[in-house]
């Protein structure tokens, strides 16, 4: 039986533009690229102020207050753009500073709104555009992070192969001070590869609460890179209880006895609210130690 | 009567008198109403303001292809360039940004999908202004979002490059088209 792979074969036939509207006008117009951009208008200026707050959106703030800012977005190209605006997640690690994917939330993100979530913008016009930021007055205290995105997409539907988001954004440092308590915090340990006695294996993990506040944990454990390319899961990773500050305990996901054995990249994810840690291992399950039929076999 | 007052304002000035002296009783009246405040602007040092320009992205939005092949007992790689790919950063003075990818799983009509962990992304050659220290880094698997570019602008600045998608097609996979969504976020 001969199977045709076929992936797809518009090489970029038609420039298709951000918009349907567009898409009959715009085949020939790719001379000067043009984009999307933003950027953060009427910045309050105070001379003491942060020099990156004329870049990002940085501001410290009391929980209960709220704060605008107004951004321009803009369409450079030569055809219309319908540009989505909205705030997503992101963190400041060890890698620096790093976007969420998609529209994947966190707290501060959470509360940023913005005046409209579409814009259709004319070739070569721009928008302006308010940003709300309205902290809770249960916030905890601490950095925050996020970026305020401007994007586009394909016009969904008809189309087939590679499609492209291209988005570009400003970044949001903002440090909330005043009351409220301290974000969840909280670290993995090792991860090990056990066998219970009923011959399944499972991997477990110590998690510590390093935070002031309780948590409240769940999770998934994802098995790559195993004997063969094969993958497993998600599994779920269950945790006894809510944890409290300072404590440890173990957390473990149980698997299939017909997993072979490894060696396997573990991952682990877990999350109590919007704090998320995962960690990640290579291991191998210990071998079945009753009768050897159950070998592990690809 | 407005008269006096205009006059008793020029007093104040030295400068003022002067200048109401140069011209003719008619135009002052006119200046100096409107001008209590002109020898202070005078004194003003010249100034304008130069407002922070966009961040912004060119990339591909027109759908690609990577090709088609014949269904495989072995796993294959099947790879493509997508189209330019350009960072403007208009912001001025010292900034940097992160360019970073992230893809869907290519996804047949009917069967298993491909993961993004099989789907690769290299930058290639840079092209950028002298104003601008930009890194490329390759990402092999862009399940999660992956840093592939990052710039460091000392001024108005542009990079640009033509990335290469990979994608590993494991063996055996059922014939079909097969779509992803690559997104580009550049903050």
């Amino acid at each position: 039986m001969r199977r045709i792979w076929i992936v797809l074969l518009v090489f970029a036939a038609i420039m298709v533009p951000a918009s349907p509207a567009g898409a009959t006008l715009t085949s020939q117009a790719k001379a000067s690229p043009g984009g999307i951009g933003i950027r953060l208008v009427a910045v309050p200026t105070s001379p003491t102020s942060n020099p990156l707050a004329r870049l990002y959106i940085i501001d410290h703030l009391a929980p209960g207050t709220s704060v605008s800012r107004q951004v321009e977005v803009s369409n450079t190209t030569r055809a219309v753009a319908d540009v989505a605006v909205y705030a997503a997640g992101a963190s400041l690690g060890g890698l620096g500073f790093s976007f969420s994917a998609g529209r994947v939330q966190d707290q501060l993100s959470s509360w940023t709104s913005v005046s409209r979530n579409m814009l259709r913008l004319q070739p070569g016009t721009d928008a302006l555009e308010t940003v709300t930021l309205s902290v809770p007055k249960d916030a905890s205290t601490g950095e925050k992070y996020a970026v305020l995105w401007a994007q586009v997409s394909p016009a969904s539907s008809a189309h087939r192969g590679l499609l492209f988001v291209n988005r570009v954004g400003i970044r949001m440092y903002v440090s909330i001070g005043l009351g409220g308590t301290l974000p969840p915090s909280f670290t993995i340990g090792r991860l090990a590869a056990k066998r219970a006695t009923s011959g399944n294996p499972s991997v477990a993990v110590t998690i510590h609460n390093s935070g002031e506040g309780p948590l409240d944990i769940s999770g998934s454990l994802t098995l790559s890179n195993g004997p063969g390319g094969v993958r497993g899961g998600p599994y779920p990773v269950t945790l006894g209880s809510a944890l409290a500050p300072g404590r440890s305990e173990l957390a473990a996901a149980m698997l299939s006895k017909q997993l072979p054995g490894g060696p396997w990249k573990a991952t682990i994810t877990l999350h109590s609210g919007l704090t998320v840690r995962s960690a990640t291992a290579t291991l191998t399950f210990p071998a079945l130690t009753d009768t050897p039929p159950q070998r592990s076999s690809p | 009567m407005e008269r006096f007052t205009t006059l008793t304002e020029g007093r104040k000035s030295g400068k003022a008198l002067v200048v109401l002296g140069a011209f003719a009783a008619l135009a002052a009246f006119s200046a100096l109403a409107a001008g209590t405040s002109l020898p202070a602007a005078a004194e003003t040092p010249a100034s304008f303001t130069l407002t922070a320009g966009a961040l912004s992205i060119s990339a591909p939005t027109a759908s690609v292809s990577l090709g088609s092949e014949v269904a495989s007992a072995l796993a294959t790689t099947m790879s493509g360039q997508l189209g330019s790919v350009t960072v403007t950063d208009q912001r001025g003075g010292t900034t940097t940004w992160t360019a970073s990818v992230i893809s869907t799983a290519f996804t047949p009509t009917a069967g298993p999908a491909d993961p993004a962990s099989n789907v690769s992304y290299a930058a290639g050659a840079l092209t950028d202004s002298a104003t601008v220290v930009a890194t490329a880094v390759t990402a092999t698997d862009l399940t999660g979002v992956s840093t592939v570019v990052t710039g460091a602008s000392t001024g108005i600045s542009t990079v640009s490059w033509d990335p290469t998608i990979s994608v590993i097609v494991p063996a055996d996979y059922a014939p079909g088209v097969y779509t992803a969504t690559i997104t580009h976020s550049v903050a």
